[in-house]
């Protein structure tokens, strides 16, 4: 393997990895608080790229407003999600199975929804910046250094968030004992909501990134949200640092085998790792979730 | 079964059996056809996920996998279709038990995530493998059926319309035939109460195999008679939008009642039938179905008829 | 009156468990609930903290009807309950649940010195302040639990069984700081199998019994004994 490849193959699994980032830890978030799995989150990543198209290039009024629109759409229907599909279900002995159901047609209805609002005509989003970096070699566009540079920012101040304000506590609290959180008067269907709109929104920027790369259309958050999805069986939930060392993890691995055996395989391969990661250890590599 | 049970069940049959000769419309019979192959997907789905208790989401791909095999089979290696039927059920069980191994370990949520990462997997590798399953475009001309001097296709469908009803019929016996057995017991016990079942002497990891394999086979089967029957073996059949309508079937025919998502089978089939042109807003429709139905009948509507009825 | 419970009936499924319950605490008064377990104090107490619904009766906090509101609008209007052997947030630290401790809104003002005088209270706190919860001992943990409660800036404060299980060395420093804030003129409702220790905290005790609240004396004249003998056997 020459010098190029392996710069070519590092280049790509940064890219990756941050997406992957940027997505599995709103999922995780979500995960670790309700104790469900949000099969709707990749339609919250779609959701984020189409309203970005349509105030950047629909509306012709750039895309720095572009991306706080679409960051502020997904998150009010992020919140209006959970009140709608999670939060009727909270304490019902089968909760993780109907949420899988109720999200799943959640997903149904936002695809459908972005179907009837856009079409299915597939559309761009103008990069983050434009032009070509050259690093070490390789050439990659200006966007995807941007979205390489700009994730640890997003990640930490997600981790400061979560970590360093009451709000975020009351977030953790929550999700680790229901009962005592509210009887310290903490508004348990504030924070779920808030933890959906939190993940929502970062898929929005997911979906900003995704939507100047490939072209966009209303599946596009399908196969991100499955490798978002081995991302945190691959890491485990319990830590924030889990999903998000998994995600360039999973970023490497997948150019590794895009670039050793094809593109075509490498699902299986990723596939093939998260079982063996499950059989060794079921709750992800770095411990799984309490719930 | 009680004899009340019998009763309806031989009027049920009689009736479907009746329908084609008093209202002779091929595409009643078409959507008949349609409806009897899902309602034998939906009520095998019943078997590991209602019966089980086993969150399994790659049940589609049990139904996909038939759908290829079938098309495989017959187009590419010159089976017979008769045989290539039987293979799909077969190639379904062997892929339920490929599932099953990971699965054996794993509780709740991870085997949801899991078995929906085998099922998108296996779509992945059919659109891959444009060589022999047609890419994103799908087989399409596939060979059918042929009983020597007849064509099933022929009298308005006829042939396909009593090999679906029949397709059907051995499914539910052998549902509840397995439902019934010693075994259908234990999966239960094993279901309600995995410590006590295990603490018995049962071992979990044989049931859930078997399980998942008992519920692939007519699923496989039902999946080269769907390709048999159109002809056409599609990446569609592992769509989200079929598997909101067998999860919709499931959920309004009610978990681990068998019965109730072959009925369910029928009239969603119908109303899906029905909203065809609808275009997105069909989907729209099926999803605000199925958040309405757990919301208010978590049950399903079967156990809610029931309630009513007693 | 600063509580005021008439003919409250609550349980769980098809299971009443308590039958018409009427209990009264005053302005500045600590009252002790003892009885037989299973019969309806923890029931009682998270009725009236919002955890478990009414199904009959009403509840009144200071003049304010709060039967069947939200747990949250219960503790914002200052009455607070520590739930008995409560694990708190094993994943957060000492620090960080005081500090959701003073979520309320009214209690927002004088977080940092309730933080001050909880850890003068238990100092203990103040040592183990950023370590999680889930390395701290069960005396620790009910420390904490009591903190937590007191940055709510509670207007009565509701314990259930604060000494439960733990070792008599820890239960004489909780007990003596349960004293304190009693002395200080916290107004509390306690739930304690320890008739004793009850008898030295409060003023006033009450007996439930199958749901209703069947003596309420001074504790001075209650005869230890002869409850003890009728409604725990011999044997206590």
């Amino acid at each position: 393997m020459s010098g190029d490849a392996l710069v070519t193959i590092a280049v790509s699994a940064l890219v990756l990895g941050s997406l992957y980032a940027v997505m599995a830890l709103g999922l995780a978030v979500v995960w670790s608080s309700l104790g469900i799995f949000n099969f709707a989150h990749g339609l919250f990543m779609t959701l984020g790229a189409y309203v970005a198209w349509q105030v950047a290039a629909g509306a012709g009024w750039g895309l720095w407003p572009g991306i706080v629109a679409a960051v502020a759409a997904a998150m009010a229907v992020g919140a209006v999600a959970c009140e709608l599909l999670v939060r009727p279900f909270l304490g019902r002995k089968d909760v993780v199975l109907v949420a899988v159901i109720t999200t799943l047609a959640g997903a149904t209805l936002i695809e459908n929804g972005v179907l009837l609002a856009w079409g299915g005509r597939p559309k761009q989003l103008p990069p983050l910046a434009t032009g070509t970096v050259n690093l070490f070699g390789a050439a990659l566009s200006a966007h995807e250094a941007v979205i390489v540079a700009i994730t640890p920012l997003i990640l930490l101040a997600v981790w400061l968030f979560l970590g360093r304000t009451r709000l975020g506590a009351a977030l953790r609290a929550v999700a680790q004992n229901h009962e005592a959180a509210l009887l310290m008067g903490l508004p348990a269907a504030r924070l779920y909501a808030l933890a959906f709109a939190l993940a929502a929104g970062l898929a929005a920027i997911a979906g900003i990134f995704l939507g100047a790369i490939r072209f966009m259309s209303p599946a596009m958050g399908g196969d991100p949200l499955l490798k978002a999805m081995v991302v945190v069986i691959f890491g485990g939930v319990a830590r924030f640092a889990g999903p998000v060392v998994a995600a360039y993890l999973i970023g490497l691995i997948e150019a590794v085998s895009t670039y050793a055996i094809g593109l075509y395989w490498t699902p299986s391969v990723l596939f093939l790792f998260m079982i063996g990661t499950l059989m060794l250890r079921p709750q992800g590599l770095f411990g799984g979730a309490r719930r | 079964m009680t004899r009340r049970g019998v009763v309806i069940g031989l009027a049920a049959l009689g009736l479907l059996a009746a329908l084609p000769f008093v209202f002779p419309v091929p595409y009643l019979r078409h959507i008949f056809i349609l409806a009897f192959i899902y309602a034998v997907v939906a009520s095998n789905w019943d078997l590991s996920l209602g019966y089980g208790g086993i969150f399994n989401f790659a049940h589609v791909a049990f139904f996909s996998i038939g759908v290829y095999g079938y098309g495989i089979l017959t187009k590419l290696a010159g089976w017979s279709p008769w045989a290539a039927l039987a293979a799909g059920g077969v190639l379904a069980t062997l892929a339920a038990v490929l599932v099953a191994i990971p699965v054996l370990r794993l509780s709740g949520i991870y085997i949801i995530l899991v078995t929906f990462a085998f099922a998108q997997l296996v779509l992945q590798l059919v659109v891959s493998q444009s060589g022999l399953t047609g890419g994103m475009m799908g087989m399409v001309g596939l060979p059918t059926f042929q009983i020597p001097g007849y064509n099933l296709a022929r009298d308005g469908k006829l042939g396909y319309y009593f090999g679906a009803l029949a397709l059907l019929v051995v499914s539910t016996a052998f549902l509840r035939a397995f439902v019934g057995s010693r075994l259908g017991l234990a999966i239960r016990a094993l279901r309600d109460d995995p410590d006590y079942a295990a603490a018995r002497g049962i071992s979990v990891a044989r049931q859930r195999i078997l399980t998942l394999a008992a519920s692939a086979f007519f699923t496989g089967v039902a999946g080269a008679y769907y390709a048999a029957y159109l002809r056409i073996a599609s990446p569609d059949a592992f769509g989200v939008s079929l598997l909101s309508l067998l999860l919709s079937i499931l959920l309004l025919g009610g978990l681990a009642s068998i019965y109730g998502p072959v009925v369910a089978a029928l009239v969603l089939t119908f109303l899906s039938e029905a909203s065809v042109d609808l275009g997105p807003w069909r989907h729209i429709a099926i999803a605000v179905v199925i958040i309405v139905v757990v919301r208010i009948w978590p049950g399903g509507l079967w156990s809610a008829l029931r309630r009513l009825s007693s | 009156m600063l509580l005021e419970i008439a003919g409250l009936k609550a349980g769980y499924g098809g299971v009443t468990v308590l039958h018409a319950l009427d209990l009264e605490i005053g302005a500045a008064e600590t009252v002790g609930l003892f009885g037989p377990n299973g019969h309806g104090k923890t029931t009682l107490l998270k009725t009236v903290s919002g955890l478990v619904a009414a199904r009959g009766g009403t509840i009144r906090f200071d003049g304010v009807d709060i039967t069947n509101r939200k747990p949250g609008h219960i503790v914002e209007l200052g009455l607070v309950h520590v739930p008995q052997g409560n694990l708190l947030f094993p994943d957060c630290t000492v620090a960080e649940a005081l500090s959701l401790g003073a979520w309320p809104r009214r209690a927002r003002p004088r977080e940092a010195a309730n933080r001050a005088r909880i850890e003068t209270l238990f100092p203990r706190l103040a040592e183990r302040r950023r370590q999680k919860i889930h390395g701290l001992s069960g005396g620790e943990r009910q420390m904490l639990a009591i903190g937590v409660a007191l940055m709510a800036e509670p207007r009565l404060l509701i314990l259930d069984e604060p000494t439960l299980g733990l070792a008599p060395k820890v239960r004489g420093e909780l007990a003596a700081a349960i004293t304190e804030l009693a002395g200080g003129g916290l107004p509390m409702l306690v739930v304690e199998q320890d008739l004793r220790f009850l008898g030295a905290v409060c003023p006033r005790l009450a007996l439930i019994d199958r749901g209703q609240v069947v003596l309420e004396a001074p504790s001075a004249t209650i005869d230890e004994a002869a409850i003890m003998s009728r409604y725990f056997g011999d044997a206590a």
